[in-house]
């Protein structure tokens, strides 16, 4: 998408939702940053719009090893600022943190992923 | 659902209109949502904002940010070895042969005494010794030129028959004399010949003192349950830290010049000097390689240094060694570039 077709955009209404969709092969819980920010260090951008998501493990089994992945779609709140960046060029960075709040034995594996996307999705008003 | 509501009544309108009126036409009537021509709507527009698949893999190699280390999942593990200085390599002398002599002034041929200078610096030579005691083991006196020895006595102390001297609770300094009484005259002598069988030190004084520690060896079993599914994956920001104390039963311990150890290879800080208990942490990138090189274990050797000021080790005190070896589970992305591809977006 071009940055000419973002800015014709103009009628952009106040509608503003996000989602994370995750598929996520962890046998231990994760927090998922992510940050949308002009800067091009967005992680490091105290400005920067800031998402957090929280994942529960994966399916584990006796040995703490995942056996499958899980997948969630998360609706996430964006604050407005979301739709200014999304006029114009920007950058993202997304970080997972795995807090050290486990007592369990679990085992990773070469199995493991964390498969990410997310979205804004908002109204356009056509004609109006 | 309200905006799909006002369309359908729209279009109602529109089509109800055309069937009923006498004439249909085909300007289109004034939208009473808008108040223009033509129908409105809203569609929803759904916009990539980030998508990226990590790998186990990634998730130990890529960039870490040490600002979250405190509240990140570490794989840790550490272990621990002692070793007491009864089991250093000390190096003693056995055999000190003591060439200047003194005829004691008072000797007859009937009473012939000798004293000869027994130098602690004669002894060893890995540091300055001002002290030794020892808890066991037997000296013996030989004399070069032929003579008899009827009974020997150490700095003035007790007098004892025979050629040997038990050296049991013996304490030698820097500068010792032995007095030798020779049973038979001694215009002969010319040296005596010093010899320490199986001695047992108790502690030794001094300073600037130099061990050759013996080897400590740290098994890794612990930290590769899943070697073989993780022996493709590369680890970063590995800490890595050697946490060494000092078990002494006196309150004179020595300060610790760990600078000389050599631990796997790894480059020891100029920081590894301490008294009591102290930490070495070694670089990270250099713990890192170690880690991915994929050891079986880690190995302590090299020399341990005590510090230029008088200090008293007792060969019971003994060097705990605790490694520690840290990674962090923490992924910073790449950063990514927004707008994303129109490829997301196929209805734009």
């Amino acid at each position: 998408m071009s940055q000419a077709s973002l800015d014709g955009l103009k009628d952009l209404t106040t509608s503003l939702r996000g989602e994370v969709e995750l598929d996520y092969r962890l046998p231990i819980g994760a927090v998922v940053d992510i940050y949308l920010s002009r800067s091009e260090t967005p992680a490091s951008d105290p400005d920067a719009v800031h998402v957090r998501v929280t994942i529960d493990p994966a399916p584990v089994n006796e040995m703490g090893r995942t056996t499958t992945s899980s997948k969630e779609q998360i609706p996430v709140e964006l604050p407005k600022e979301t739709g200014d960046l999304l006029r114009e060029g920007a950058y993202a960075q997304v970080r997972i943190t795995i807090p050290n709040t486990a007592n369990a034995v679990v085992s990773f594996t070469n199995q493991d992923y964390v498969k990410l996307m997310a979205w804004a999705e908002l109204l356009i008003a056509v004609n109006k | 659902m309200v905006i799909a509501c006002v369309e359908r009544a729209y279009i109602l309108h529109y089509l109800s209109h055309c069937a009923w009126s006498s004439s249909c036409y085909f300007s289109l009537p004034v939208n009473p949502v808008t108040g223009r021509s033509g129908p409105s709507w809203q569609v929803p527009l759904s916009i990539p904002l980030i998508a990226t698949e990590l790998s186990i893999e990634d998730l130990l190699k890529e960039v870490y940010s040490p600002d979250f280390a405190e509240d990140v999942l570490k794989s840790e593990f550490s272990g621990t070895s002692t070793f007491s200085f009864a089991d250093v390599e000390l190096g003693l002398k056995e055999e000190i042969e003591i060439d200047e002599i003194d005829i004691d002034p008072s000797s007859t041929p009937d009473d012939f005494v000798i004293k000869a200078k027994l130098m602690l610096a004669d002894l060893w030579d890995k540091g300055t010794l001002e002290a030794v005691t020892f808890q066991g083991g037997t000296l013996t006196i030989s004399l070069d030129g032929g003579g008899s020895i009827e009974s020997i006595s150490l700095n003035g102390g007790q007098t004892q028959s025979g050629s040997s001297l038990s050296l049991n609770g013996v304490t030698f300094v820097s500068e010792n004399e032995l007095t030798i009484k020779l049973a038979n005259g001694g215009s002969n002598v010319e040296g005596v010949t010093v010899r320490f069988y199986e001695p047992e030190i108790a502690s030794i004084t001094g300073h600037s003192f130099e061990f050759t520690i013996p080897a400590q060896e740290f098994e890794l079993d612990s930290y590769s349950p899943e070697k073989e599914e993780f022996e493709k994956l590369t680890f970063s920001n590995v800490e890595l830290s050697l946490l060494v104390r000092y078990k002494g039963v006196g309150t004179n311990t020595p300060t610790l010049d760990l600078r000389a150890l050599d631990v796997s290879g790894l480059t020891t800080p100029d920081t590894a000097v301490f008294s009591g208990e102290g930490e070495i942490v070694f670089d990270s990138e250099e713990a890192t390689n170690l880690l991915n090189s994929r050891p079986d274990q880690i190995t302590v050797t090299g020399v341990l240094k005590t510090g230029n000021k008088s200090s008293t080790i007792h060969l019971s005190d003994a060097l705990e060694m605790e490694y520690s070896i840290v990674i962090p589970l923490i992924l910073l992305s790449p950063r990514i570039s927004w707008p994303m591809r129109a490829r997301y977006l196929p209805w734009i």
